[in-house]
């Protein structure tokens, strides 16, 4: 490990990741990398028989998914229709009870996970592309560049998401998608530490010099030996942020900064439930529960991708 | 040190800190119930942020709560009767028959919390000074003052250059309660940053802006209004506020005896009756609460678009599910409890046939989706407010409403300043409003051309000579006619849409009596616990 | 070592200028205009005509040139002349005397608390052998890092503080107001120190030199808490090192859950109103917060690893090059 990589150590996966710990073993990663794909897939098949936890969070994504692909799916219930009983609470006729506008919740569930989903697919690439090139650059250049990248970093870390996202809102209103943005943005810190400290690992070791040496040209070397190496770390962190940000865009939210009505983004459910809670507690919990069920999910998921050892369901 | 140590150190600190928890806990418990009967204390949580310490010059909840209790006004409005003034700091009065010229004759024996004494020269000073700030609500009641004499030290007559009607109600205000001259010398950051000297039943104490404030009670203090109960000092040694924005912290606060009053939304008022509480009403005697129209933008500049949109929406059901059935749909302009009501509840009821037959006949008569298009534009009006759940709910359901009549109501939240700036430059075709002034001369300072022009209408409107009428006849009868043709011809051409008359829901512990509303300042004067 | 310290000191200055300089013009850019909440407009009893605005806001010297105003503002902060809020007046040192101790005082209780309890956490679930258990605790904090924090704050206070009377709901009166709202803080960055650990022990327990001290004949405990637990930390080092960020995000949430008067609370309302003295002093001091924190973690890694060397060294890279030469 060279230098003040260790100071700007990822903090959340890559040291814990195949059993490589932060005091750094000098164990190369795989020169050829298709073979060991191939034997992750082997072996993470083998891992899902043995873990029914991972094979249900999956499967709860996957509804998730389907439900924001088409709702309709899951419930033939308008959303923002006003039309039944108001501040019903949970039935057999209405599964998440009703709000107090006399809306089905659980149409409004349905429904939101589609602006959910976009919302935090839009935050988990922002941040992935714009945090995985940043760190790619600073660590490949190296020397003053890197120091300058990381500055920027640590000055998006400083400035307060809340201002990020007003900037958004204030020139070009209250979304779901702009909220996104906002959050993608807090995540660029992240995914740049994370690419940098892999890329500069694998920098270091000798065959990366060795391909230099054979004349392969630089570019070649960067998107066909070093970024499909250093990716594993980011795409784990890729699935921890998945979680995160759903987390940050439904207390966003709670703040005030949510999506416009009536859209039914869970976040914003949340959020406007909260006034609810001695009269109609099922306002806030039951998108809450949703949202905690994701969250928890993805992170299983996260968790499992992470570790080749078995870890317990 | 080795890391055994450390670790076990660790837990050390860890068990101590959970027992001290523990005892902690046992003891906030007992403290935290300190309301029971006969204290001395009154625990107030309050829901609105001032943004300035001092009730002449904020524009939000400072006055209307803590500072109405700091500061006395020359005179106060009758309980009973709206359109009654008693006498107060202003032991009688009189006011000249074209409404230009004001003498009070001020009691004696009044001083501020400083010891400074109560005179004409004060209260001169008070309103002088307040004239030069023109951005405080009730610096618009003392402008265009002529001249202020102080014959003897206990009387002032005040001079207008034109006719104001309105000036008497308004020196009943907390807006116009009487500061010391010590307050008056400062600058106005440092008056709303430390607070103002008084002459009222209760002093600060302390405060952490926008967090908690605390008033103690004024020794002495003998100069209440012939509108409160009692005469004397104040029933608390103290009272102490607390600004909770949750919702629900309120609510649970008061269920759980952590405060004796606090505000209530509209959906805890059921549970905090079913709780033991009291549940106090203010009706408010302001505008209703409405949708200002910009007549100069979008598909609203068409008068029976404006008339359509009116009659679509539902006010019986806005009022069911955004106030859970408690607040009632507006009658008219103005308020029902507001003493220049007018009845237009036939212009204000749900009628989407008509609403339909105005729209078609207007050209609205494609409809894609459950939309109305014209000439390929869709019939789109945009509603633009500050982000806040109590708009929102209302909203919502008038969005949900227009809908069945093909109008796409679209909602434009935005953050406070950002809709402060939208609100200055007119961008805006619709928003919501209410108003704080019990007059009915609030409309001419919504609608007038020369004011705040909230319809946006060309400058020499028929309207502006009936404003300059209702300002300057000081003959009630005369006036109040005047006033309801205003209300007519606001209501009838849309540029005024009324949706209900709000009212102020605050839940009470069981023994808490004599709290007293003014319209929105909240009156704790009588008010005793136990 | 001492020249590390300098660079780091050097950068830390720069972050905090960027980030100031980057707020400053961020907020300029935006529509709005502070003057308007002196003015009252939005509220309902405003009179202010749009004429009368343009006195306000030369009044509080919002007319200038931009760039006249940031050399101004730079050079009044750096002088420590912080200025008054544009919405209430007080002076923004005013605001950060009754506000930061609030706020540190809760971060610094939930990150102790979250230290403690994730380290008890992780080395239970280690030690713990009986699978059913182990799968148990180790699950937990895969909820505590999914539950969002104004969740559990209001389930908390509903339950803790209006059923049960155990706690006050708000206020700033010491040990049992901070309770709470540190515990509901902690929560997420327990369970993340408590996952990372718990990881990077069960890695280090696999290591070889562990089977040489169970070889010669250490209980189970004293392995973990002797050995193994010292070489795993560095990792959930750093993550705490990001976790005071985290924290200072997080109170925000908690100071509006639980009526707290802190740095984040007066964030959300200046940044609402745009309040520009105020929005600048949270940003630098969220940014000093920041980076403190992370220059400590970082030298606390020498403390920790002497292996770790912090001065430049020739990459491993440039050696094999020389050698080839």
């Amino acid at each position: 490990m060279t230098e003040t990589d260790l100071a700007q150590q990822p903090p959340e996966t890559a040291l814990v990741l195949s059993g490589e710990d932060a005091v750094a073993d000098a164990r190369p990663p795989r020169l050829a990398v298709r073979s060991g794909r191939a034997e992750r897939v082997r072996r993470a098949v083998g891992v899902i028989v043995r873990q029914p936890g991972l094979v249900v969070s999956i499967l709860l994504l996957a509804v998730v998914v389907l439900a924001a692909w088409d709702p309709g799916l899951f419930t033939h219930r308008d959303p923002i229709a006003q039309d039944y009983p108001r501040l019903s609470g949970p039935s057999a006729a209405h599964w998440f009870g009703t709000d107090d506008a006399g809306r089905d919740i659980y149409a409004r569930v349905v429904h939101g996970a589609s602006a959910s989903v976009k919302a935090v697919v839009v935050a988990v690439i922002v941040g992935l592309f714009v945090g995985s090139g940043l760190g790619l650059l600073a660590a490949w250049v190296g020397r003053l560049v890197d120091d300058i990248v990381m500055r920027v970093i640590d000055v998006l870390l400083s400035v307060p998401a809340l201002l990020i996202a007003l900037a958004f809102f204030t020139a070009l209103g209250f979304g779901t998608i702009h909220i996104a943005i906002a959050v993608g943005i807090g995540n660029i810190a992240s995914f740049a530490r994370v690419m940098r400290a892999e890329v500069l690992r694998i920098k270091a070791f000798g065959y990366v010099e060795a391909a230099k040496f054979s004349g392969i040209s630089r570019l070649r070397i960067v998107t066909r030996h070093v970024v499909p190496n250093a990716l594993g770390p980011v795409f784990v962190l890729a699935t921890l942020e998945v979680g995160l940000a759903l987390l940050n865009i439904s207390s966003l939210s709670f703040l005030g900064f949510g999506a416009p009505p009536p859209a039914p983004e869970w976040g914003s459910l949340v959020a406007s439930g909260r006034d609810f809670l001695g009269a109609a507690w099922w306002m806030t919990t039951m998108p809450g529960l949703v949202v905690a069920l994701t969250v928890l999910a993805a992170n299983r998921v996260a968790r499992s991708l992470e570790g080749n050892r078995a870890v317990a369901p | 040190m080795s890391r055994k140590v450390l670790r076990r150190g660790a837990l050390a600190v860890s068990l101590a800190s959970l027992t001290a928890l523990a005892l902690a806990a046992c003891g906030s418990s007992s403290s935290s119930s300190g309301g029971a009967g006969g204290s001395k204390t009154l625990r107030v949580a309050l829901s609105s942020l001032s943004q300035c310490n001092d009730p002449q010059l904020d524009n939000y909840g400072f006055g209307s709560s803590i500072g109405r209790q700091i500061v006395d006004s020359l005179v106060a409005r009758d309980p009973s009767d709206a359109n009654k003034i008693d006498p107060w700091l202003a032991k009688s009065w009189k006011v000249s028959p074209d409404a230009k010229t004001y003498t009070f004759h001020l009691r004696d024996g009044v001083t501020f919390s400083n010891g400074e004494k109560l005179t004409a020269q004060v209260v001169k000073d008070n309103f002088v000074t307040l004239a030069k700030y023109t951005e405080a609500t009730g610096s618009a009641f003392v402008q265009g003052i002529s001249s202020i004499d102080t014959p003897n030290a206990s009387t002032v007559v005040i001079k207008f250059a034109q006719p104001n009607a309105p000036f008497l109600q308004a020196a009943a205000q907390y807006q116009l309660g009487i500061v010391a001259e010590a307050t008056l010398k400062e600058s106005q950051d440092d008056r709303c940053a430390n607070g103002v000297i008084g002459s009222g039943p209760y002093v600060t104490k302390s405060f952490t802006l926008n967090k908690n404030w605390v008033l103690k009670k004024r020794k002495g203090y003998n100069w209440a209004s012939t509108a409160a109960k009692h005469q004397g000092e104040g029933y608390f040694q103290q009272i102490d506020f607390t600004f909770v924005q949750e919702a629900s912290v309120r609510t649970g606060a008061l269920k759980s005896g952590q405060v004796d009053l606090a505000p209530l939304t509209f959906q805890d008022v059921e549970g905090a009756k079913a709780a033991g509480l009291q549940t106090l009403s203010a009706p408010n005697r302001v505008p209703a609460v409405s949708l200002e129209v910009n007549t100069s933008k979008g598909v609203l500049q068409d008068e029976k678009v404006r008339q359509a949109f009116r009659d679509a929406i539902d006010r019986q059901d806005v009022v069911d599910k955004a106030t859970s059935g408690l607040a009632k749909p507006a009658t008219g302009s103005l308020t029902a409890a507001s003493p220049f009501h007018l009845d237009q509840s036939g212009l204000l009821k749900y009628d989407p046939k008509t609403a339909t037959s105005l729209l078609e006949s207007a050209g609205w008569t494609q409809v894609k989706n459950g939309i109305r298009y014209k000439d390929g534009k869709p019939l789109k009006i945009t509603v633009t407010y500050a982000n806040d759940p109590a708009n929102t709910q209302f909203l919502q359901v008038i969005q949900a409403d227009v809908k069945k009549v093909g109008i796409d109501f679209e909602l434009r939240a935005l953050p406070t300043d950002a809709f402060d700036k939208a609100l200055s430059t007119g961008d805006y075709e619709v928003h919501r409003w209410s108003g704080a002034l019990i007059d009915g001369d609030v409309l001419r300072t919504l609608f007038s051309a020369k004011t705040l022009n909230k319809s946006q209408l060309p400058a020499n409107n028929d309207l502006e000579p009936l404003f300059t009428a209702e300002q300057s006849t000081s003959d009630p009868a005369k006036r109040t006619k005047i006033i309801d043709k205003l209300q007519q011809l606001i209501v009838g051409r849309g540029y005024q849409i009324p949706i209900f008359d709000n009212v102020t829901y605050y839940g009470a512990a069981k023994d808490l009596q004599g709290v007293a509303f003014d319209d929105s300042a909240i009156l704790l004067y009588d008010a005793k616990l136990g | 070592m001492l020249q590390y310290v300098l660079r780091r000191i050097g950068h830390a200055v720069l972050v905090l200028w960027a980030a100031f300089t980057a707020t400053f013009f961020l907020l300029y850019a935006l529509p709005g205009d502070a003057s308007l909440t002196r003015a009252g407009i939005g509220s309902d009893s405003s009179q202010v005509s749009p004429q009368q605005l343009a006195q306000i806001r030369s009044e509080l010297g919002l007319d200038r040139p931009v760039l006249v105003q940031y050399f101004e503002t730079l050079g009044n902060t750096l002088r420590g002349h912080l200025g008054r809020s544009l919405q209430s007046g007080t002076p923004v040192k005013k605001l950060f005397a009754e506000s930061v101790p609030s706020t540190l005082e809760l971060a610094g209780a939930a990150l102790l608390l979250a230290i403690v309890l994730g380290f008890a956490w992780a080395v239970l679930t280690v030690y713990v052998r009986w699978e059913p258990a182990r799968t148990a605790l180790g699950t937990v904090p895969a909820l505590g890092v999914s539950i969002p924090i104004f969740w559990t704050g209001l389930i908390a206070l509903d339950w803790l503080s209006f059923r049960w009377r155990l706690f006050p709901a708000f206020g700033n009166s010491g040990f049992s107001s901070l309770v709470l709202p540190a515990v509901v803080l902690a929560i997420p960055s327990a369970s993340v120190a408590a996952q990372l650990l718990t990881r990077s022990l069960e890695t280090t327990l696999a290591s070889p030199f562990i089977a040489t001290v169970q070889a010669k004949g250490a209980s189970r405990l004293r392995i973990l808490l002797g050995h193994a637990l010292r070489n795993s930390v560095l990792p959930v080092l750093t993550a705490l090192g990001m976790t005071a960020g985290h924290l200072i995000g997080g109170s925000v949430v908690a100071e509006a859950v639980f009526t707290r008067s802190g740095v984040g609370d007066i964030t959300v309302r200046a940044v609402d109103f745009q309040d520009s003295p105020v929005v600048l002093f949270t940003v630098v001091f969220a940014a000093t917060v920041f980076v403190v924190v992370n220059l400590i973690v970082d030298l606390l890694y020498v403390v920790i690893d002497p292996r770790i060397q912090l001065t430049a060294a020739p990459r491993a890279g440039a050696r094999l090059q020389r050698a080839a030469a």
